[in-house]
């Protein structure tokens, strides 16, 4: 949604603490004085820090704490910082699109009226539109522990996911005020487009996770085998041993066979949760992308009634949008006539 | 308006979240009902409002903002409600009351699970009495609970910033001043003042969770809803898929008000903080093995692609069980600490246990913790002797196996789980009968790694026992490995290879010095000879002579003194070897000393006497010539600080562009002479400390003005400038003074083992293959100051010769049937 230019650890404990009400000054090469506000220093154990960012000026400096990858400052740091930016607000930076020439060939080409002459423009305006973009923080454990974000955007407006916008608004330089004033377009509730993100950021872990449940699945049976095929065999050649001891050692036997199997139970259900494969999401932050759409009133004639439906021109995508339909919530190409006046998809009609 | 100033308890119910409807009910309702239909404002006890309407009937209090007040204050669903005016109330959270029942409704709800959102549970009241743990929560209770102590959206500490000119100002008055004084009083006087500005400045929107590289013991929020995806064959390959959307409808709730503008941080959450949350978050992700984590956290160090390569490979495929065979000096202790340093970032390794050769625990625990920032407890540390269950108690621990497999701490070992094992030189585990083999075979562990450059010795069941002890069945069993891959009649030639080499291939990696082309460039050492002249002589034998007459019996009476007497003897005799000007300060110090007899004290006195009095220095005149006998850059090594100080002011005197770096220096001086070294300066002079860490790979020349006792400094002293990205030849010259004990180490080093042509690692295995256990430089020591004439000390040396010549035959044996053996089995990429 946004770049995040390169950074050291330095930079970034630097621009916390300032953010934080910290004040940091430089104390020399690779050190940086703190003096914290009240409210942080129990997480820092202190209120006045002399933090070192290289292992040899921590070194000269007793009583500075190095920070690094790993360090307990870094990661208070780090999990501190997670609570600023979970909500942000960002705006398209140029001006409102203007009003389309073309956008009667645009909306045929993109819709099918079914039994319906070309749609014909009635009127085009403006409004602001707002597109979420939900990240989620996806850990997957297993064998290994994989963390990973993806973003899912929803529109707010038609409820549907985007999985272009992303990319596409990567292109642009998103200002954080907007620089136009426009209504605001119908926004559906959040939390329904939240229940539309998990749906969609399930699918996404279900597709991250494919490769790894393939690996995971493969290895432990791989490892099962093993194991199995070497308990069977030493506990085959105790038994030959055992078969032709007698008295004590006869028993000792047994209870070699009688350890090999608990050990053998036991190496099977290590591995088995050792390959047990789980995926957590959560939203980890989220942020609103205000696009100004434009929204063309399109006249329909079917038969010898004149029907409306509304279309939204995406001025990031440069195109025409897909429709939805209002009863399922699903885009679609193709809108047939309800009989009350509106349009639905064909999987409707009927 | 009657009751006034009396509480009465209103009711977030479970089946209505998200509705933005709040029950009112009995005295609630009596409050409300003439307010029915009319706007309201709620404020917490942290002083934020909302604006909500009571509903017409009077029995609900209607407004999303308002639910997402109570729930920011959440604790039982229950809120105790005082009026303060005639249209505003005061609210807070309170337990659940002792005579609550659930009512029929809500227990019809629970067992249907309708009027309820398919991603948000039901919130359960807490049982009677029971309060929410304000202290750090163990993070298993639901998502905004979790946080110590910090509603959802109130200022979480340390999220609460100062008026940016205010609180900026106030802190920097604070640092200019006398901090800890200052700091109490200023303090006192805004506390205030900035409890009203955290009010109304920066409310980020806190919550728990899986931030940051959480170990195995993390336990987060647990999950709200749980979905099954499963393939059903059995194989337990289900993918548990957990949401907490608990947790995430803080945001959403934030995203809400401040999109209605109630928020009062409704301006707040600009593009900055936005990219500080992003920055926090890559450095809180722990991504797939094709990133290492570890990269960015090792120093002094820059691992090599193959190590790179070994380390994921280990990590991604091995699944952390690993034979690591790399021929020696290819550095397999860099590629454990990699693996080592990874797991533990991803929190996927605790309780480390390293198990290494005694006379490389503390080289492990400096490398460790100098290359990887990794501290271990060594066992012989007194903190671990003087802990009543050390085994247990401490994460990381070094020990060598010897200490691991004695009785004395053999249960303790055993009675502890282990994340990672890693055994060093494991060569030591080949045979399965050893007590040392029983014991890493018997230790609970999730990953293990064996280093060693020759598993194989005698038989190539000493492979099968080391692969056993990481994957039990990957070869099967020993008789049937033999029966399958060992030809009868020779234990050392394998066969049906291609099978064995895909078994093989699942648990070991060998990198070998051909493939990696590690360093090219060669190291070609040269003696340079040199006579002492009469006056240096002399000084030098009438300190050998004192050393020697003291050495075994001391020079007090007590028995106490004879460690440090020992050590300063040995020290006079190697500053002396060094310089006299690095000697001088130790005698002075020691006439001065009380702590000495009177007659030792004198006997200081005149030898510093003599040592001032020596007119010329034939080493340093040697190394001026030298120096001008060549045109590279040359870099001098000495190995004590007097010696440094003297050779920087005379090289100096001579017209030398001089660069000098030694442990006194910081850090910045430091870079600053390297600078000039690498510009500049012709000459750098170095003490051993001064330069670690660097690379002085743009020079090729290097002089040991003095010869450390230690080889493995001389190793690393080399190490310094043949190294990767060495082009040219490295020249090695050691200056080296007829009759002194560095002539007798150069002579048995490089005469007898050659040692400036063996690569890096190699004197360390030949020194390891010494029947002598001592360290090298206490060996030298005791033979220097026992010798009782010049025929003796030859003997003395001849014989350590003869015992490091066979130590290295042996070694070379081994290493060149592994190279044969290993080779054959060694998997294609």
């Amino acid at each position: 949604m946004i770049k995040v230019p390169e950074f050291s650890p330095e930079d970034f404990v630097t621009a916390y603490l300032r953010r934080a009400g910290a004040l940091v000054e430089k104390a020399g090469f690779a050190l940086r004085e703190v003096l914290l506000p009240d409210e942080l220093a129990p997480h820092f154990k202190g209120s006045h820090l002399m933090l070192a960012f290289d292992h040899e000026a921590a070194s000269e400096m007793p009583g500075s704490v190095y920070v690094t990858y790993g360090s307990q400052l870094l990661d208070a740091s780090v999990r501190l910082a997670l609570g600023y930016g979970r909500y942000t607000d960002l705006y398209w930076p140029g001006d409102p699109p203007s009003a389309q020439k073309q956008i009667d060939r645009q909306v045929n080409e993109t819709v099918e009226f079914v039994q319906c002459r070309p749609a014909k423009q009635v009127v085009q305006r403006a409004l602001d539109h707002v597109f979420y973009a939900f990240v989620f923080r996806c850990t997957f454990r297993s064998f290994e522990k994989t963390e990973d974000t993806f973003t899912v955007v929803v529109d707010g407006h038609s409820g549907c996911v985007q999985p272009e916008f992303e990319e596409m608004w990567k292109k642009v330089v998103p200002v954080e005020f907007p620089g136009y004033k426009l209504p605001s377009a119908e926004v559906r509730p959040l939390e329904e487009l939240y229940r539309t993100a998990c749906r969609e950021a399930e699918n996404v872990a279900l597709r991250q996770a494919a490769d790894l449940r393939r690996s995971a699945r493969s290895a432990l049976r791989r490892e099962l085998a093993r194991i199995a095929g070497y308990y069977e065999e030493t506990i085959r050649e105790i038994e030959k041993k055992m078969a032709a001891a007698e008295g004590e050692k006869k028993d000792r036997f047994g209870k070699q066979i009688e350890a090999a199997k608990a050990d053998w139970k036991r190496r099977e259900k290590d591995a088995a949760q050792r390959y047990q494969l789980e995926a957590e999401l959560r939203l980890d932050h989220l942020v609103a992308c205000h696009l100004p759409c434009l929204h063309a009133k399109m006249e329909v004639q079917h038969r010898d009634r004149f029907l409306h439906q509304v279309v939204v021109y995406n001025p990031l995508y440069a195109r025409v949008e897909v429709p939805v339909c209002p009863r399922c919530s699903r885009p679609t190409r193709r809108l047939v006539p309800d009989g009350s006046g509106g349009f639905i998809c064909p999987g409707h009609k009927g | 308006m009657k009751d006034e100033g009396h509480e009465v308890l209103i009711r977030l119910l479970p089946h209505l979240v998200g509705s933005g409807h709040v029950a009112l009910e009995g005295g609630a309702m009596e409050i409300m009902w003439p307010l029915a239909g009319k706007r309201v404002t709620v404020t917490d006890p942290y002083g934020r409002s909302v604006r909500c309407r009571v509903s017409a009937g009077g029995n609900y209090l209607v407004g999303l903002s308002l639910e997402g007040l109570l729930i920011s204050n959440y604790r039982s669903g229950y809120f105790a409600l005082k009026q303060c005016g005639p249209a505003s109330f005061l609210v807070r959270p309170v337990s659940r009351p002792k005579k609550e029942r659930i009512n029929k409704k809500e227990r019809i709800n629970k067992k249907t699970g309708t009027d309820q959102p398919s991603l948000f549970p039901e919130i359960k009241p807490e049982e009677p009495g029971a309060e929410v743990s304000h202290g750090q929560g163990d993070g298993r209770a639901g998502g905004r609970r979790a946080v110590a102590g910090v509603p959802v959206s109130s200022p979480a500490p340390g999220m609460v910033a100062l008026g940016k000119e205010a609180g900026e100002e106030e802190l920097r008055g604070k640092l200019r001043g006398k901090r800890s004084r200052l700091l109490d009083t200023v303090n006192r006087q805004s506390g205030e003042k900035k409890e009203i500005m955290s009010r109304e400045r920066d409310l980020p929107v806190q919550k728990k969770e899986g931030a940051g590289r959480t170990g195995p013991g993390h336990q987060s929020a647990a999950p709200a809803e749980i979905k099954l995806h499963s393939d059903g064959d059995g194989f337990g390959d289900e993918l548990k898929v957990s949401f907490f959307p608990e947790e995430d409808m803080a945001i959403l709730r934030a995203a809400e008000e401040k999109r209605r503008g109630e928020s009062a941080a409704a301006d707040e959450s600009p593009v900055s903080d936005l990219i500080l949350h992003r920055q926090a978050l890559q450095l809180s992700l722990s991504p797939g093995f094709d990133r290492l984590l570890a990269l960015s956290l090792v120093r002094d160090v820059v691992p090599l692609d193959y190590q790179l390569k070994t380390a994921r490979h280990v990590l991604t495929n091995l699944r952390g069980r690993a034979l690591l065979c790399d021929e020696v000096g290819l550095g397999k202790t860099i590629e454990a600490g990699l693996i080592m340093l990874e797991y533990i970032l991803r929190g996927l390794v605790q309780k480390v246990l390293l198990l290494v050769p005694p006379s490389l625990v503390e080289q492990w625990q400096q490398e460790m913790r100098n290359k990887f920032n990794l501290d271990f407890i060594a066992y012989d540390d007194p903190a671990f002797k003087n802990h009543p269950s050390p085994w247990k108690e401490f994460p990381r621990i070094i020990a060598s196996l010897d200490t691991a497999k004695r009785e004395s701490n053999r249960d303790g070992v055993l009675d502890t789980d282990y994340d990672l094992v890693v055994v060093d030189e494991a060569h030591h585990l080949k045979n399965h009968r050893t007590l040392a083999y029983q014991l890493v075979n018997r230790l609970r562990k999730k990953y293990i790694l064996l280093l060693t450059a020759t598993p194989v010795e005698n038989s190539l069941e000493e492979l099968f026992n080391l692969i056993t002890l990481l994957q039990p069945g990957q070869l099967e069993t020993a008789s049937s490995f033999k029966r399958k891959y060992i030809t009868r009649g020779d234990p050392l030639k394998p066969k049906n290879t291609e099978a064995l080499k895909r078994l093989i291939r699942e648990v070991m990696i060998r990198n070998r010095r051909s493939e990696t082309g590690v360093i090219t460039s060669r190291r070609l050492a040269e003696v340079v000879e040199l006579q002492l002249s009469d006056e240096e002589m002399a000084f030098y034998q009438r300190l050998t002579v004192f050393v020697r007459g003291h050495y075994v019996s001391g020079f007090s009476d007590s028995k106490d003194n004879k460690g440090t007497e020992k050590f300063i003897l040995k020290m006079l005799q190697r500053e002396v070897g060094s310089s006299i000007e690095a000697v001088l300060p130790t005698l002075e110090k020691m006439s001065a000393s009380d702590s000495y007899p009177a007659v030792i004290r004198r006997v200081f006195r005149t030898l510093a006497e003599q040592g001032r009095s020596v007119p010329r220095r034939r080493k340093a005149e040697a190394l001026l010539q030298l120096l001008d006998g060549m045109s590279e850059k040359v870099i001098v090594f000495t190995g004590f600080q007097q010696t440094h100080s003297y050779l920087v002011d005379l090289l100096r005197r001579q017209g030398f562009g001089v660069a000098q770096i030694h442990g006194g220096l910081r850090r910045m001086e430091k870079e600053e002479q390297l600078r000039l070294f690498a510009g500049e300066a012709r000459v750098l002079v170095s003490t051993d400390t001064g330069s670690e860490g660097r690379n002085l790979h743009f020079c090729n020349v290097l002089i040991n003005y003095d010869l450390p006792w230690n080889p493995m400094r001389i190793e690393q002293r080399i190490g310094r400038i043949h190294r990767l990205g060495q082009a040219a030849d490295v020249r090695i010259y050691n200056l080296s003074a007829a009759g002194t004990v560095e002539a007798h180490i150069l002579e048995l080093l490089d005469a007898k083992i050659n040692m400036f042509q063996l690569v890096v690692g190699e004197l360390d295995m030949i020194l390891g293959n010494l029947n002598e256990k001592r360290e090298f430089e206490d060996i030298i020591m005791d033979i220097w100051a026992r010798a009782a004439d010049e025929e003796d000390l030859k003997r003395g040396m001849d014989e350590l010769g003869r015992q490091i010549l066979s130590a290295k035959e042996h070694y070379l044996s081994v290493r060149d049937l592994d190279d044969r053996l290993l080779g054959e089995l060694k998997p294609d990429d």
